[in-house]
């Protein structure tokens, strides 16, 4: 996992410098800093493809600071690479056709070709006799891909759109009352994509789905390890150790990992053991399990800063500032992960003037606009509620079909 | 089956990505060696004024639902993923990002025209790094780069106007004293008298840092402005005067050979 550090063809004073600071703080970034990939835009989210940025940026900030430094002449101008057009005999062999096709960037596995497929049927779906994706098909994917065309089209000038309220959510109602009549919900569609994306990469994302899914069927409860899982069901234990390496990997940052101790009531509630140790635990640089979680608290089995240890139950609310909350006294039994009363679902702080004051005239935009990242998720939490505010989850017109917070109480011993 | 892999992005930029689009004008040249060809071009950013990251940048729109769904579910795959890769346009647009937030947090001077490794913590840096590269509802304005970035260094006064082929052509006076020994100046332009005036204004919304400008003479500049070819007008107003990206430098080239 260490950087892979390409050479770099010029030097200088000025440039070695540089070079040498990049590498550092690139460094410094990668591998000790907490920060939160959910804050970041889409392109930085992940991990790995931070790493790669940061590897091949190198090069070309180098070069800028060459530029600058006016060592200016034949032989330090930078030949970046050559071009992938070979001569005419370049392709006069079966091994030269395998080369330059996979100097080319080609690849021939199934996945690859897959892709190429996805992509070049849409440009005329006309002649696609296959296509999955197709209104006539699937009633629910047309929308869904026009309703992600106009979210991407909104951004295609710098990123996603900053005001969410700036079209798409024009377009997403559009698109709701449009498909009223059919079989499920808007939202539900989305997740099946959700689903389907971010499970691709890792179990942890049929986790974070599966969560948002039960937010928004309004199911309320506690989730634990009997609860459905959904797609995520059979990565049980994958979650479990994903969890366990986030830790291990950060426990020596007091930010990301901190030791908490709690009273005896609430290790008497939870059942923990004497030689239990209690975290708060920020997965922020975990893009999918902070979509699941942001941060929870997670008891396992000794300090990992010892040695071996297991995590053995993680708890959490999961609720909303733009759409519901949990409001919780913290005091004896009355915390998060714990059974809660309905009476205490109130309207999230994005739709208050003040911590208890609601605002009925706040909007879905209103709501969505000062917290929050992905806006196709967001929009159907928001969205769900509409506009107003209720002091009370029962208050609402629709209670059941507004989305409902629930508690999480995962019991990983037996995983 | 043709798949464009993350190397052919990072490796092989092609020029009319980095091009100057705003001016509407490549730096980019072909030149023959014998029987062989190379292109060449000056190195700078898709974007030469702002430091704020791009997002998704498929030239033809956004033509694949792999990529819009991506881009609404928020999540970025591994480049080297064979089911979900995006445009290479992205690919480069993200580097581009990556690489102009460290060098506003490494060099001086929020990495405008220097050269030197400034003073400062490689966790403060790394903190300036991510600051960049969040959404913009998550930055800190009031720390690196964001708080100083797009500060005005001065205002110049136009007193004319002209449009031709989408290039704005502004005269002032006095002399604008914008010196040609950097290539990264840009505006904003901000008229309020002349017929017309409204469609050669610059909206920092879009352009927060201005557009870039192209210097012809001690008071001549132009930059890209779509509209209707128009003839001199006199007119009233300022051009904010902004700083970008570039260097002191324009004779050294990134070569494809």
């Amino acid at each position: 996992m260490t950087f892979n550090w390409p050479d770099i063809p010029f030097s200088g004073t000025e440039v070695d410098a540089f070079v040498a600071e990049y590498k550092i703080v690139a460094e410094e970034l990668y591998y000790n800093y907490p920060y939160d990939a959910t804050e970041l835009g889409t392109p930085f989210t992940n991990d790995l493809a931070l790493k790669k940025y940061l590897e091949f940026g190198l090069v070309y900030a180098a070069f800028i600071v060459k530029q600058r430094a006016g060592n200016s002449g034949p032989g330090t101008d930078f030949i970046l690479g050559n071009s992938p057009l070979g001569p005419t005999t370049a392709m006069d062999s079966p091994e030269k056709r395998r080369n330059i096709m996979k100097n080319l960037g080609c690849v021939a596995t199934f996945g690859a070709m897959n892709n190429c497929w996805q992509e070049n049927k849409e440009k005329d779906p006309t002649l696609d006799p296959y296509d999955e994706l197709s209104p006539e098909n699937e009633p629910w994917k047309g929308p869904i891909q026009d309703l992600m065309d106009t979210f991407s089209n909104l951004g295609s000038t710098g990123g996603p759109p900053d005001d969410p309220c700036d079209g798409f959510y024009a377009k997403y109602e559009n698109v709701q009352t449009e498909n009223s009549g059919l079989n499920q919900p808007l939202w539900s569609a989305i997740l099946e994509v959700a689903d389907s994306v971010l499970g691709f990469f890792s179990p942890n994302g049929y986790v974070s789905v599966q969560l948002l899914r039960r937010y928004l069927q309004g199911t309320g409860g506690t989730f634990n390890e009997n609860s459905s899982w959904g797609s995520a069901a059979p990565y049980k234990y994958l979650h479990k150790v994903s969890i366990k390496e986030h830790i291990n990997y950060w426990k020596n940052d007091s930010y990301a990992v901190s030791e908490r101790n709690m009273s005896e009531t609430w290790r008497n509630a939870f059942g923990l053991s004497a030689t239990d140790k209690v975290y708060q635990v920020r997965f922020e640089r975990n893009f999918l399990l902070a979509s699941a979680y942001g941060t929870a608290t997670v008891v396992v089995s000794a300090d990992p800063k010892l040695g071996d240890f297991e995590v053995k139950r993680l708890v959490d609310d999961y609720d909303f500032i733009y759409g519901w909350e949990i409001i919780r006294s913290n005091t004896g039994i009355d915390v998060p992960g714990q059974p809660f009363n309905d009476l205490a679902i109130t309207s999230g702080a994005n739709r208050k003037s003040s911590p208890n004051t609601c605002d009925p005239n706040t909007t879905v935009c209103e709501a969505i606009d000062r917290e929050g990242h992905h806006y196709a998720i967001r929009l159907p939490v928001a969205s769900a509620m509409g506009q107003g505010c209720w002091d009370n989850w029962t208050d609402h017109p629709n209670p059941n079909n507004s989305g409902k917070p629930f508690t999480i109480n995962i019991n990983f011993e037996n995983i | 089956m043709i798949k464009t892999t993350y190397l052919q992005a990072f490796n092989h930029f092609n020029l009319s990505v980095e091009e100057n689009q705003l001016l509407g004008v490549g730096a980019g040249s072909t030149i023959s060696f014998g029987s062989s060809l190379t292109f060449y071009d000056i190195f700078n950013f898709k974007d030469p004024m702002d430091i704020a990251p791009t997002g998704f940048l498929s030239k033809s729109g956004f033509t694949t639902i792999t990529e819009a769904v991506l881009n609404g579910v928020g999540y970025f795959p591994p480049l080297d993923d064979e089911n979900f890769h995006v445009s290479p346009e992205t690919v480069q647009g993200a580097m581009s990002s990556v690489t102009k937030a460290m060098l506003a947090a490494i060099l001086d001077n929020n990495g405008k025209r220097s050269t030197t490794v400034g003073i400062g913590s490689s966790r403060g840096k790394a903190e300036t790094v991510i600051n960049t590269l969040k959404q913009k509802t998550k930055r800190d304005l009031t720390v690196a780069p964001y708080n100083t970035w797009r500060d005005s260094v001065g205002i110049i006064t136009p007193t004319s106007i002209s449009r031709t082929n989408n290039v704005a052509i502004v005269t002032t006076t006095p002399a604008h004293g914008l010196s040609t020994a950097f290539d990264d100046w840009g505006v904003v332009m901000n008229l309020n008298s002349g017929i017309g005036t409204a469609s050669f204004n610059i909206s920092t919304s879009t352009y927060p840092n201005g557009v870039p400008i192209r210097i012809i003479d001690s008071t001549t500049f132009a930059y890209a402005n779509i509209g209707i070819n128009t003839d001199w007008t006199n007119i009233s107003g300022t051009a904010d005067v902004r700083v970008g990206w570039g260097g002191t430098s324009i004779n050294l080239h990134l070569y494809y050979a």
